[in-house]
C-alpha cells in the first residue's frame, strides 16, 4: 500500500512539475489546442462521420462509399478497414475481401494483422462455396429482412441479431428458406436435396475508430496515462486505441509539455492537434548512470520516486537535489542547477554497497522487531544494511517466542531469513495456579496452625501434670491437622512450581530459514542506454 | 513480566519455601501421646465387644524376662470376653484376645471373677452364671477349664463368683479359693478335691448371699486371701445384704477343713453393701495388711491389720459430694513410692463435671487415711462422658520398665466398660523407658 502511495506521489509531483510548470508560465507561452491546418483531414474526417450515420442505419453500400471517399482524403489504412466491414455487413463479400487486403498492404503490422488474416480465409472459403439450390421461392411481396429481425439460416446475423445455430454467410441474395417458411399453395415439395456443406462462421466486427494525434512542432513525444510506462510515439501518429478514457502527454525537449484526456470510441474519429508552446521557463533534465532502473527522486524521498534512470524531463529552474537508489549499491544524491530553458545532461555513478544485507520475512513476524547487536534495527518483516562480519540477531515479537541466531554476514550479500514466530503460552493460567496455590498453601498454614495450638495445648498439659490420655482427641486432631498441614505444603508447593514453571514456560522455539544471496552485477545494454543490471542468485 | 505478576510470582514462591520449612512435624504427636500420662487402652483386635471390655480387671505379674513391663487381664461383664493386655516399657499397650475351647464352651456367660494364682504365671477365672472355673497360662494364653471334684448342685450356685487364691497352709503351692453365692470351696495344695466350711461355720460365718440384692452385686463378690490375723493367713469373703447390713467373713485354712475365725459386722445399720468390696494393702506402711471394705454407695471402711473380729473399722471414707457408688471397687497401690499403699476407690455412677455415672476413682494416700486426709487425686476421664462408668474395675498393676524388675512400680488401673486406664505419673517418677 505504501509502495502505491508513494507512486501515486511521485505521479502527482512528476504532474506538478510539469503542470505547475505550465501555470506558471502562461504568460510567457501557453500551448494551444488550434484547429488543424489539415483541410484533407477536416473532409475525412466529415466522410468518416457521415459512413458512421450510414453505418449505423444498415446502409452499408453507402457507408462503403462514405469510407472509401474519406481514404481518398486521407489515406488512413483504418478507413479500408471500415470499408471492408462496411461491405461484409452489406454482404459483398468479394468487395470485403478487397478492402482487407488492402488494409492489411496498406498497414502489414496493424495490431490487428492477424485477426484480418484469418477473417479474409473465412470469406474465401465462403466465396469458394457454390450456393445451394433454391428449393422454394419466396413469396411475392415478403418483406425483406430488417437490421434485428432473425437472420434465416446461413445468413449472417444483423447486428445485434441471435446467431443461428450453423449459420454462415453466404452470397447476399442466396439465402435458404427458413424451417417452416411458408410455400406456394399448391406447389410440390422439392425432392430431398443433398446435405449442405457445413460452412464457416464470421464472427461479428465492428468499425474502427480512429485516433490522429499531432503537434507543432511534429516530432514530440507521447505518453499515454503515466510516463513511467515509457513512450508511446511521436506526432504524427494515427491509429485506434481501446475505447476508453485516457491520457494524453507530449512532450518535446525546449517545448512546455502538454496532457489531454481523450475518450477513443468505434465509431469515432479523434483529431487531436496541439502547437506546443515554446517554454523557456522550464528546464530540461536528462538523468542517466551506470546503473539502469535506479529509483530517481527529485528533492523529496518521502513522496516515492518520481521516475527511474535513465531519466529525462522538465524541472523548474534553481537548484535541485537528486536522489538514486538501487539494492545494492550506496544510495548517492547530488545537487544540480536546473537553468531555464536549456537542457543538462546528468550522468551519476553508483557505488556498489559495500555492505550486506539482513531481510526478516514471515507472516509471524509482522509487528515484531529485530534487534541487530543490541541495537533496534527495523520494525519486522524488514531488511537492514550491516557492515559485514559476525551479527546477533534478535527478533521478538509480543506473545511470541524470540528467534536468536548468530549469523556471519559477507559484503554484498543478502541474507533472508524466513521466521516463524512461535506463539508464547498464555500467562493467564500460570496466574490462576499461582493464585490457588497461595489458597492452598493458606489452607495449609491454617491447619498447621491447628496442629500447632493442639500440639501446644498438649505439651502444656502434660508439663502441668494434667492426666490427659493417648486417646486425648487432640493427638488424633493434631496429627491429621499436621499430616494435613503437610499435605498442602506439599501440594501447595507443587502446584506454586507448577505456577513458577508457567511463568517461565516456553512456547516451541521460534524458528527461522536463512537464505544467502549473491548481489551480483551485470553489464546491460537496452534500447535506451547501457548500465549494469543487478542480479541475485540463490 | 509486569511488576504485579512478578509480585504475585515472589509471593507464591516465598510462601511454597517459607511452607516447606516450617511444615508441621506430624511424629511429634506421637512422642507426645508417648508421654501422655496415662494411657487409655481399648479393646483388642478380635474382642466380642467394644464397649464391655474392662468391666472386671485383674493385673497379674509381669514375665519375668522382661518382654513386657506389664499385663493385666481384663473381662467383659456380659458375655465372653477375655483379653490379656500386654505394656511395654514405653508405656505402649498391646491387647492380645483370648480364645479357645474353654472359653468357648461357656456358652456366652461371662468371666466375672479372676484371681492370680502366685507364683504360677496362671490365674484362676470364675463364670458363675455358666457354674464354671477356668484357668488361664498366661505366658500361652492358654485358657482350661478347672473341674473340680464336687457335685455342682442347686443348693451351690453361682459357684466362682468369687475366686481367690494364695497360700493359706504353708504348703508348696498356693490354695484355690473358690466362693459361691452360699459356699465357699477351698483346693489346698493343687488339690481339685475341696474342703469347705461346716455348716458350725458357716452359722458363725455366714455367707450366704441374699437373692434380693442386684444381679450386678450377685457376680462377682469380694474374696482376698492374706495375712489378715494375727495367728497367719486367713480368708475373708463379703457378704453384702440385700435390706440388712452387710458383713465380712473370716475363715482360716488348714489342710482339712475351713473354719469361721470371726466377722467383721457393717458399722452402721445402713451399710448393707458393706462387704461388697474388700482390698488388702498395707496401708500405714506396718509391713502388716490392712483391709479395705466397700460398703458403696455411702462409705469405705479401713480395718488395720492385723484384724480383730469385732473389732470397729480404724477409718471410715465417707463418699465424698457426687457420688452415687462410692466403694464398687477397691484396690491397694503404693503408688506414690512412699510409705504404705495408697486406696483407690472406684465409683463408677458418680457425677464429674455434670456428667451423671461418668465416674471417678479417688486415691487416699495410705498413712493420712486413719486421719480421714483430704484424698487427692480424684481420677477421671480426661474426656469423661456420663454413662461412661469409669471406676467399674480398679486395680495395682505392676510396672517393670526394665528386667530384673527389682522395685517395680504400682500403678493405678482404671476400669470402664470400654476401656482400661493406665496411670504412670503419679508416682514421683514416670516409670516409663521414655
Amino acid at each position: 500500500m505504501t509502495r502505491v502511495r508513494s507512486r501515486s506521489a511521485a505521479l502527482v509531483l512528476a504532474t506538478a512539475v510539469l503542470v505547475g510548470a505550465s501555470f506558471g508560465t502562461s504568460a510567457i507561452a501557453r500551448a494551444a489546442e488550434e484547429a488543424t491546418p489539415d483541410k484533407a483531414l477536416n473532409d475525412a474526417k466529415e466522410a468518416f462521420e457521415t459512413a458512421q450515420t450510414f453505418f449505423v442505419r444498415g446502409e452499408y453500400d453507402t457507408a462503403a462509399l462514405k469510407f472509401l471517399e474519406a481514404y481518398n482524403k486521407k489515406p488512413y489504412p483504418a478507413f479500408l478497414f471500415n470499408v471492408a466491414v462496411s461491405y461484409e455487413k452489406a454482404k459483398q463479400l468479394e468487395k470485403a475481401k478487397e478492402y482487407f487486403e488492402r488494409y492489411l498492404k496498406d498497414d502489414p503490422n496493424a495490431s490487428d494483422a492477424a485477426q484480418v488474416r484469418l477473417r479474409l480465409d473465412v470469406i474465401g472459403k465462403l466465396l469458394a462455396t457454390p450456393p445451394p439450390p433454391v428449393a422454394t421461392p419466396t413469396a411475392p411481396g415478403a418483406p425483406p429482412a430488417t437490421p434485428g429481425a432473425p437472420s434465416a439460416p446461413g445468413t449472417p446475423p444483423a447486428p445485434g441479431a441471435p446467431s443461428a445455430p450453423g449459420a454462415s454467410a453466404p452470397e447476399a441474395g442466396a439465402s435458404a428458406p427458413a424451417p417452416g417458411t411458408p410455400t406456394e399453395p399448391g406447389a410440390s415439395p422439392a425432392p430431398a436435396a443433398p446435405a449442405p456443406p457445413v460452412l464457416p462462421v464470421l464472427p461479428d466486427i465492428d468499425t474502427k475508430g480512429l485516433v490522429v494525434i499531432d503537434s507543432k512542432p511534429q516530432g514530440a513525444t507521447i505518453y499515454l496515462n503515466d510516463k513511467r510506462s515509457g513512450p508511446f510515439g511521436k506526432t504524427p501518429w494515427h491509429g485506434s486505441l481501446e475505447s476508453k478514457p485516457v491520457r494524453l502527454i507530449l512532450e518535446s525537449k525546449g517545448w512546455k509539455a502538454e496532457d489531454r484526456q481523450i475518450s477513443p470510441r468505434s465509431d469515432k474519429l479523434i483529431d487531436i492537434y496541439i502547437a506546443l508552446s515554446e517554454e523557456h521557463y522550464l528546464g530540461w533534465i536528462e538523468i542517466s548512470s551506470n546503473v539502469v532502473g535506479a529509483d530517481l527522486f527529485i528533492d523529496r524521498k518521502d513522496i516515492g520516486a518520481i521516475g527511474r534512470t535513465p531519466f529525462t524531463g522538465q524541472l523548474k529552474p534553481g537548484k535541485h537535489t537528486i536522489f538514486l537508489e538501487k539494492f545494492g549499491y550506496q544510495p548517492m544524491q547530488q545537487e544540480i542547477d536546473v537553468p531555464a530553458g536549456t537542457a543538462m545532461q546528468h550522468n551519476l555513478v553508483m557505488q556498489k554497497s559495500q555492505a550486506g544485507w539482513i531481510s526478516i520475512t514471515g507472516k509471524t513476524t509482522q509487528g515484531g522487531r529485530l534487534i541487530v547487536d543490541e541495537k533496534f534495527g527495523c520494525a519486522t518483516p524488514c531488511r537492514v544494511e550491516l557492515p559485514p562480519g559476525s551479527h546477533k540477531l534478535l527478533v521478538e515479537k509480543k506473545g511470541f517466542e524470540d528467534y536468536e541466531t548468530t549469523l556471519e554476514l559477507g559484503q554484498g550479500i543478502e541474507t533472508s531469513i524466513e521466521v516463524q514466530m512461535s506463539a508464547r503460552p498464555s500467562r493467564g493460567h500460570a496466574i490462576s495456579t499461582a493464585v490457588v496455590a497461595l489458597v492452598i498453601i493458606g489452607a495449609g498454614a491454617y491447619v498447621g496452625y491447628l496442629s500447632n495450638q493442639n500440639r501446644d495445648s498438649l505439651k502444656s498439659d502434660i508439663a502441668s501434670g494434667q492426666l490427659i490420655d493417648n486417646g486425648d482427641s487432640r493427638f488424633t486432631y493434631g496429627k491429621v491437622e499436621a499430616i494435613g498441614a503437610d499435605v498442602l505444603y506439599g501440594i501447595g508447593a507443587i502446584v506454586a512450581a507448577t505456577a513458577i514453571y508457567g511463568f517461565f514456560e516456553h512456547g516451541p522455539d521460534s524458528t527461522g530459514v536463512a537464505e544467502h544471496r549473491s548481489i551480483t552485477l551485470a553489464p546491460l545494454f537496452g534500447p535506451e542506454g547501457t548500465g549494469l543490471a543487478l542480479g541475485g542468485r540463490f | 513480566m509486569r511488576a504485579p505478576v512478578k509480585l504475585l510470582l515472589g509471593a507464591c514462591g516465598a510462601m511454597a519455601v517459607v511452607a516447606l520449612a516450617a511444615g508441621c512435624d506430624w511424629r511429634e504427636f506421637d512422642t507426645l501421646q508417648n508421654q501422655a500420662p496415662v494411657l487409655a487402652i481399648d479393646s483388642p483386635g478380635g474382642f466380642p465387644s467394644s464397649s464391655d471390655f474392662a468391666g472386671v480387671l485383674l493385673p497379674v505379674a509381669p514375665p519375668a524376662d522382661g518382654s513386657s513391663a506389664a499385663w493385666f487381664l481384663a473381662s467383659a461383664t456380659e458375655t465372653t470376653g477375655l483379653a490379656l493386655v500386654k505394656l511395654s516399657a514405653s508405656g505402649g499397650a498391646s491387647g492380645l484376645t483370648l480364645t479357645g475351647p474353654a472359653l468357648d464352651d461357656l456358652g456366652g456367660n461371662p468371666v466375672t471373677a479372676m484371681a492370680e494364682i502366685p507364683g504360677t504365671g496362671t490365674a484362676l477365672l470364675g463364670a458363675p452364671t455358666f457354674h464354671s472355673l477356668l484357668t488361664v497360662e498366661l505366658s500361652t494364653q492358654t485358657v482350661s477349664q478347672f473341674i473340680p471334684s464336687l457335685p455342682l448342685t442347686a443348693s451351690d450356685p453361682l459357684l466362682g463368683v468369687g475366686v481367690a487364691a494364695g497360700n493359706l497352709t504353708g504348703t508348696t503351692a498356693p490354695e484355690l479359693v473358690v466362693a459361691s453365692s452360699s459356699l465357699v470351696h477351698v483346693f489346698v495344695d493343687g488339690s481339685t478335691t475341696d474342703i469347705e466350711p461346716s455348716a458350725g461355720d458357716l452359722t458363725s460365718c455366714p455367707i450366704t448371699l441374699s437373692s434380693g440384692l442386684p444381679n450386678h452385686d450377685r457376680s462377682n463378690r469380694a474374696l482376698v486371701v492374706g495375712n489378715l490375723l494375727a495367728s497367719g493367713p486367713a480368708i475373708a469373703i463379703g457378704t453384702p445384704g440385700a435390706a440388712v447390713p452387710g458383713s465380712v467373713s473370716l475363715f482360716t485354712v488348714t489342710a482339712s477343713a475351713v473354719s469361721c475365725a470371726g466377722l467383721l459386722a457393717a458399722p452402721a445399720a445402713s451399710d448393707s453393701g458393706f462387704g461388697q468390696t474388700l482390698a488388702l494393702g498395707d496401708f500405714d506402711g506396718d509391713g502388716v495388711p490392712d483391709l479395705l471394705v466397700g460398703a458403696p454407695p455411702s462409705r469405705v471402711y479401713l480395718y488395720r491389720g492385723p484384724l480383730a473380729p469385732g473389732a470397729a473399722p480404724t477409718a471410715t471414707i465417707p463418699a465424698p459430694l457426687g457420688s452415687a457408688a462410692f466403694g464398687s471397687a477397691l484396690a491397694a497401690a503404693n503408688v506414690d513410692g512412699a510409705l504404705g499403699d495408697e486406696a483407690l476407690i472406684g465409683d463408677p455412677g458418680a457425677t464429674v463435671n455434670g456428667l451423671t455415672g461418668a465416674g471417678n476413682v479417688t486415691i487416699y494416700t495410705g498413712p493420712k487415711l486413719a486421719t480421714m486426709a483430704v484424698p487427692t487425686p480424684v481420677l477421671t476421664d480426661h474426656e469423661a462422658s456420663a454413662g461412661q462408668a469409669y471406676g467399674s474395675a480398679v486395680g495395682a498393676l505392676t510396672f517393670c520398665g526394665s528386667a530384673p524388675c527389682v522395685v517395680p512400680a504400682r500403678l493405678p488401673l482404671v476400669g470402664a466398660p470400654a476401656k482400661a486406664f493406665v496411670y504412670f505419673t503419679l508416682g514421683s517418677t514416670d516409670p516409663r523407658a521414655l
